[in-house]
């Protein structure tokens, strides 16, 4: 159930939340690295569906998002034993490893594509075509994958996951100021975009 | 004026609507990626040793210090009881008293020398 306006400042709820979490996880965490398996059944529920879908949104493919998950997931069981728990909050340290993962796969995507354009014998789809015939064919999915990655993943952040800009922050490695600059441009960027998707297509904007 | 407002309503879009739809229909995770997560935890497990382990169940080197302490009081209790230890056998009726020189061999009970039966009888 989340807030209807993630603009709002929290900061009170947010810090007692944050710290919560902080210490309930850390508490997971160590009774994993102990050797408890129900750590790990309640580690895996709590983050493993919020880094899949951050993964998902930002990839648009559902097999990588996949792939980035258990990859982040498996990084988190091995830092258990090490994990220092003043230090980071896990949910904000697992949307970081899946933020970067993510930045890695779509570099390697870039990459790839470039090759394919060194091959013109070998006709494969484009990027941008092969994300849209693999994500979820709604309009705001398809726009956020036509986004800039980091306009991508901090809008994701702050709109859909509905983080904090101090979380958002730590996770993609910037500054605040950096964060809102991300944000606002990804808006406006897609706004644009989906004005203009709305009267090429004539579809109308039914959700008005 | 006409002209105005088309132009406001075209270069707008209710972002909000969209985001709040995505919100509510979040991806959903397949549940052979838990069941590989999860695989994946085991594996990773740290091997703890037993020892450690126990300690952990007792609570850790104070817990393991109090059980030390409890054990060798009791085993001195034992060997050499107070004199005027109220001794459980009699408050159940077993025997009437236990006198110091039934006592003497601590390491077996002979049940024979309490002769249950003609206590009954």
């Amino acid at each position: 159930m989340p807030p209807k306006d993630f603009c709002g400042k929290r900061p009170l709820k947010d810090t007692s939340d944050h710290s919560e979490a902080r210490d309930a996880d850390a508490d997971l965490l160590a009774r994993y690295a102990a050797g408890d398996n129900a750590a790990a059944r309640l580690l895996s529920a709590r983050l493993s569906p919020r880094a899949f879908a951050h993964a998902f949104r930002v990839l648009g493919d559902r097999a990588e998002a996949e792939d980035v998950t258990q990859e982040a997931m498996l990084r988190l069981w091995k830092q258990a034993p090490k994990w220092d728990a003043g230090r980071a909050q896990a949910a904000t340290w697992i949307y970081r490893v899946v933020a970067n993962l993510c930045f890695d796969r779509l570099r390697g995507q870039r990459a790839e594509t470039l090759d394919e354009v060194d091959a013109p014998a070998d006709p494969a789809p484009g990027i941008e075509t092969r994300l849209q015939d693999s994500a979820r064919h709604d309009a705001l999915q398809a726009a956020l994958l036509r986004l800039p990655e980091r306009q991508r993943q901090a809008v994701v952040l702050r709109h859909i996951e509905g983080l904090a800009n101090p979380d958002i922050a730590e996770i993609l490695d910037v500054g605040i100021e950096a964060v809102e600059s991300l944000t606002a441009r990804g808006k406006r960027a897609l706004t644009a975009d989906l004005a203009a998707q709305r009267d090429a297509l004539g579809y109308d904007d039914d959700t008005t | 004026m006409h002209w105005g407002m088309m132009m406001t309503q075209r270069d707008t879009f209710d972002l909000e609507a969209l985001f709040e739809d995505a919100r509510a229909n979040p991806p959903q995770m397949r549940s052979d990626l838990s069941a590989r997560i999860l695989a994946d935890a085991e594996t990773q497990m740290p091997r703890v040793p037993l020892w450690r382990r126990v300690m952990g169940a007792v609570g850790g080197p104070a817990g393991l210090g109090g059980l030390v302490t409890a054990t060798v009081a009791g085993f001195w209790i034992g060997v050499s009881p107070p004199v005027d230890t109220v001794d459980p056998l009699v408050l159940f009726g077993a025997v009437e008293s236990t006198a110091a020189y039934e006592l003497t061999d601590l390491t077996g009970f002979d049940w024979a020398t309490f002769d249950l039966d003609s206590e009954e009888g």
